[in-house]
């Protein structure tokens, strides 16, 4: 029998003040450093409203230590900025080992133990052709439930790395 | 039963790296045999995560990944094997895991459980295999014989109507 999932307590909708045809929306701004290596990279962008986190090539084990120190880093600039939502762009991400994945986990686990009003919404951006991520997604989406949505990625990119 | 419809078998010292290539080459090798990509990825994904296990746990630092497809009259069984020597304490370990997995018995509940028991732990969780189960949508069982553990990780697939296409001179 499947458990009943862990239920969590949305972002309060009271703090989402991105109007993002306004010209006068907040554009996001991290002071994070990108992580790049030889076959993965985690980058941000700026954007008007939510954080832009694309990552890119293979999440192995290799990466594993700089990822997770990373993705500590980039939870506490979201949090400390009151980011209420955080879009993760994974159209080029060709594989994500468990390893990696439990660095996810451990950031969503974070997100739920955040104060309702510092909670903030992640919204996985996975590639369709990319089929483990939609396994992988659900897994995600079912452990921070309320928290995390998925939706296609606008960048998504060919099943193996060119 | 007929064996060997397509048999892939590597016997290696993987790296990280090597591992990465390794599942790219299942990939591309069976998508052109099985019927369905989503299937297809599954393997892949099985193939990366029982070998990333054998890369931490194997003894002397040699696995063998196997990977074959029978069929059984209309019906094909693809088999997912990584073989290596290990230590007994790992040994115990992975006994504990199968036996918390057979009690379970709901692949996706476990995983997920594991994942939110997981989360904040350095120590290794045994999410890898939990994966597979879930993810990878695999019967996994593991078989020990004096130092040596393989995992065996099975599902139903579908081959491409033509999955060998033709020979030459055929």
């Amino acid at each position: 029998m499947d458990k009943a999932p862990p239920t969590q307590a949305p972002p309060d909708p009271s703090r989402k003040p991105y109007d993002l045809d306004s010209p006068g929306a907040l554009v996001t701004m991290l002071k994070l450093s990108p992580l790049s290596t030889s076959t993965f990279s985690a980058n941000i962008s700026e954007s008007k409203g939510p954080a832009v986190l694309s990552l890119s090539g293979n999440a192995d084990t290799l990466v594993l230590p700089r990822f997770s120190g990373f993705m500590k880093a980039f939870h506490g600039e979201v949090s400390e900025q009151g980011i209420p939502e955080v879009h993760v762009d994974t159209g080029k991400l060709y594989f994500m080992t468990s390893s990696c994945l439990k660095v996810l986990v451990a950031w969503l686990t974070s997100i739920t133990e955040l104060d309702s009003k510092k909670r903030y919404h992640v919204v996985f951006l996975s590639n369709p052709d990319l089929h483990w991520q939609r396994r992988s997604f659900d897994a995600l989406r079912h452990i921070a439930d309320g928290l995390v949505t998925v939706r296609p990625s606008a960048t998504s990119a060919p099943k193996l790395q060119p | 039963m007929t064996t060997g419809l397509a048999h892939l078998t590597l016997h290696f010292r993987p790296t990280y790296e090597l591992i990465t290539s390794a599942r790219e080459f299942v990939t591309q090798f069976y998508d052109s045999i099985l019927d369905d990509p989503d299937t297809t990825s599954r393997v892949a994904l099985t193939a990366q995560e029982l070998l990333e296990n054998a890369t931490k746990y194997s003894s002397d630092g040699s696995t063998m990944l196997d990977i074959d497809v029978t069929s059984d009259g209309a019906a094909h069984v693809l088999c997912v094997r990584t073989s290596n020597g290990t230590n007994a304490e790992h040994l115990i370990e992975l006994q504990r895991r199968f036996e918390e997995m057979r009690k379970s018995g709901d692949a996706f509940a476990y995983y997920t459980d594991l994942m939110v028991r997981t989360a904040k732990s350095r120590d290794s969780s045994g999410l890898g295999l939990a994966r597979v189960w879930a993810e990878g949508e695999m019967d996994v069982r593991c078989s020990i014989v004096g130092m040596e553990a393989t995992i065996i990780a099975r599902t139903n697939v579908g081959l491409r109507s033509r999955p060998f296409g033709h020979r030459p001179n055929a």
